[in-house]
This record gives structure tokens, C-alpha cells and sequence, in this order.
């Protein structure tokens, strides 16, 4: 877990399944809601998302475009682009460790 | 169930009550969502940062805390005299009692400082107990007793109300608050039982109606004080952060 998402405590997880859900464009709640549902299998609460949304917002992750009637889009920034690469690099280190692993003890 | 909103900060519905909302409608929530929101709302209380607002230390908890705590042994105190019968009056009052003074004080001399004020409201405090506590051991005589009870319900009112001032308790609620936890139960408890020593015979059951909700008062309202925490005259919330992008 890279540094920026692990100070954020419980929030750490579902903030990177919000930085995946932006990662293709702005999304709002709902639609972030049910990409995030669809691409982990987990549903988010609504309270869940917006203690992450906020502070994805307050650490420069994220922003807020303006308003679509009650509908409020976010986007990814440069910063959290890169805080969400690192972070998938990371992971995807840490998932080819383990099979690999894994793969030689079946062996 | 956007009801719940109203649990969170006022600085925070302003910023993102509108589209909390507009996510409720297209994707209604149950039991396990709405325990989400409450869970939420806490954080929210507790992260005033997140919004603009100054982060709470724990100082600012404390006055919350106490007065908590005050509500909770006042009400074991007085649970306990009708599950246990206890022939003499116990310290339990008089703890809670410094933990309101404590409370209120601390929470108003946080307005102007931190641990200074909390230190001496402390002082305050112990200051006040010394002479709260002969008020126990009032004089024989119905005058005296009508005295010291018209004094004690006072000064209990009194603090209830400033506490849940500090609290940020609206009118209504406050006074819902003073007239349940007090006035009513106290005026039942003596015009129906007519007891209201702890020896006296259905004096316990009359102790706990007439007392039991003013502690049950100060629990709800330290709870609140306490999410809510003290505030500075430096460090008051400052407005929520508008949308910071332009459109896409």
C-alpha cells in the first residue's frame, strides 16, 4: 500500500476501489457506487463513499467537477493518477510474488 | 432516510448533502446502508478537517467526554438504588455533579483556551464541589428541604441547558430535553409518589422516576458535545470548500 491511500486508515481500500471506478473517466455517486460493485464484487455504502470521496478530495486524488443537477462528477488528477499507478504496480508485484510462490510449492 | 443527513455536520451537508441525496434516490439503502450513514456521520463529526473545518484535538473531546460520563453515573447511581437498595446516600451524585461542572466549564474555557482553560475550570470545579457538597447535608426542617430542593433543581437545570447550548442543541430539542430529563419527571415523581429519600418507604422507586432521565439528558447531550467538540475562537469551522474545477 502505497503511503498517500495507507494513511487513510479504514478508508484505504475503498478509496482505491473509487481511484479504479475514475480511472476510465468522471463518474458521479451512484455510477461510482455500481462500477465499484461491479469491478470488486463488494458493495459500498453510501456514508463509505463520500468519508472516501472526501478524502480523496482533501489530499488533491480526486476533484469535483460542477454539478449536474444533484449529481456531482469526480475526476482522477494528475496526482492521483499517479498515486493509483504506484499503487496497482504494487499490487500486481505482490499478486506475481505469490503465485508465483504458490506455483512452486504445488510443483 | 436522507433524515440521516441530518447527523452530519452542517458544513459538510452544505457541501455534499445535494448530491448525498441525489445518490439515495437512484439507489435507496437499507438497514446495513443506513448503519453505513450513521457510521459515516460520526467520521464526520470527527474529521472536521476533511471540510474545511480546523481538526478537533483531544482536548476538545474531554468537556464531551465528561459530560458523558456524568450522565452515565448519574444514571447507574439512581438504577442502583432500586436494584441494590442502598441504605446511604453514595458519592456517585456528587462525582457526577463535579462532571458536569467540569463539562460545562471546561467546554466554555475552551472557547478562549485549551488545557489553561480545562486546568482551570478543573480548579473551578473542585472549587464549586467544596460547597455543593455540604448542600447533602442540609439542615433538618421542610423549609430547608424546599430550599435546597428548589436550588438543586436550578442549578441542574442550569447546567443541562448551558451544556446543551455548548452542544449546538437546537431550542426545541433543548427544551424537549430540559422539560423530559426534569421538570416532568420531577414534578410526577413528587406530586404521585410523595417520597423522595432513598430510605423512605417507596422513596426509591420515586428517586428514579423524578432523576433517572435527568442523567439519561446528560448522556445524550454529552454524546453530542463530544462528536461535536469544543470550538475555539481561533479555530472555528471555516466554510466548506466549493467545487474547485470548472467543468470538464
Amino acid at each position: 500500500m502505497t503511503n498517500a491511500l495507507r494513511e487513510l486508515g479504514r478508508f484505504a481500500e475503498p478509496s482505491l476501489h473509487i481511484l479504479v471506478s475514475l480511472s476510465d473517466g468522471p463518474k458521479h455517486g451512484y455510477a461510482i457506487m455500481t462500477d465499484v460493485e461491479a469491478i470488486s464484487g463488494a458493495a459500498m455504502g453510501p456514508g463509505t463513499l463520500y468519508g472516501a470521496l472526501a478524502r480523496l478530495e482533501q489530499r488533491g486524488l480526486i476533484e469535483a467537477l460542477e454539478p449536474e443537477e444533484r449529481r456531482r462528477p469526480y475526476r482522477l488528477t494528475a496526482l492521483g493518477a499517479t498515486t493509483l499507478q504506484a499503487q496497482l504496480l504494487l499490487l500486481n508485484s505482490f499478486v506475481r510474488t505469490g503465485l508465483s510462490r504458490l506455483e512452486k510449492k504445488q510443483a | 432516510m436522507s433524515r440521516l443527513l441530518r447527523l452530519y455536520p452542517a458544513a459538510w451537508r452544505e457541501r455534499y448533502e445535494a448530491e448525498f441525496i441525489g445518490t439515495l434516490q437512484e439507489r435507496p439503502v437499507g438497514p446495513t446502508g443506513s448503519v453505513d450513514i450513521v457510521n459515516g456521520a460520526i467520521d464526520a463529526h470527527l474529521h472536521p478537517e476533511l471540510i474545511g473545518g480546523a481538526p478537533h484535538v483531544w482536548t476538545h473531546r474531554l468537556p464531551g467526554l465528561m459530560a458523558t460520563a456524568a450522565g452515565l453515573i448519574w444514571s447507574w447511581y439512581y438504577l442502583r438504588i432500586v436494584l441494590a437498595a442502598p441504605e446511604e446516600w453514595g458519592y456517585g451524585v456528587l462525582l457526577a455533579m463535579l462532571l458536569m461542572i467540569f463539562a460545562v466549564l471546561g467546554d466554555y474555557m475552551a472557547s478562549y483556551a485549551r488545557r489553561i482553560g480545562l486546568a482551570v475550570s478543573a480548579l473551578i470545579s473542585a472549587a464549586v464541589l467544596a460547597g455543593v457538597q455540604p448542600l447533602s447535608v442540609i439542615g433538618d426542617g421542610m423549609l430547608n428541604f424546599a430550599l435546597g430542593a428548589a436550588a438543586a433543581l436550578l442549578l441542574s437545570g442550569g447546567m443541562l441547558t448551558l451544556a446543551a447550548l455548548r452542544a449546538g442543541i437546537g431550542a426545541g430539542v433543548r427544551w424537549v430535553l430540559i422539560a423530559g430529563g426534569l421538570l416532568v419527571p420531577v414534578t410526577v415523581a413528587i406530586s404521585v409518589m410523595g417520597g423522595f429519600g432513598p430510605t423512605d418507604p417507596g422513596g426509591a422507586p420515586a428517586m428514579v422516576v423524578a432523576i433517572l432521565p435527568y442523567g439519561i439528558a446528560w448522556t445524550i447531550v454529552g454524546l453530542r458535545m463530544t462528536l461535536r467538540g469544543s470550538m475555539t475562537i481561533h479555530d472555528a469551522p471555516t466554510t466548506a470548500p466549493t467545487s474547485k474545477v470548472a467543468a470538464a
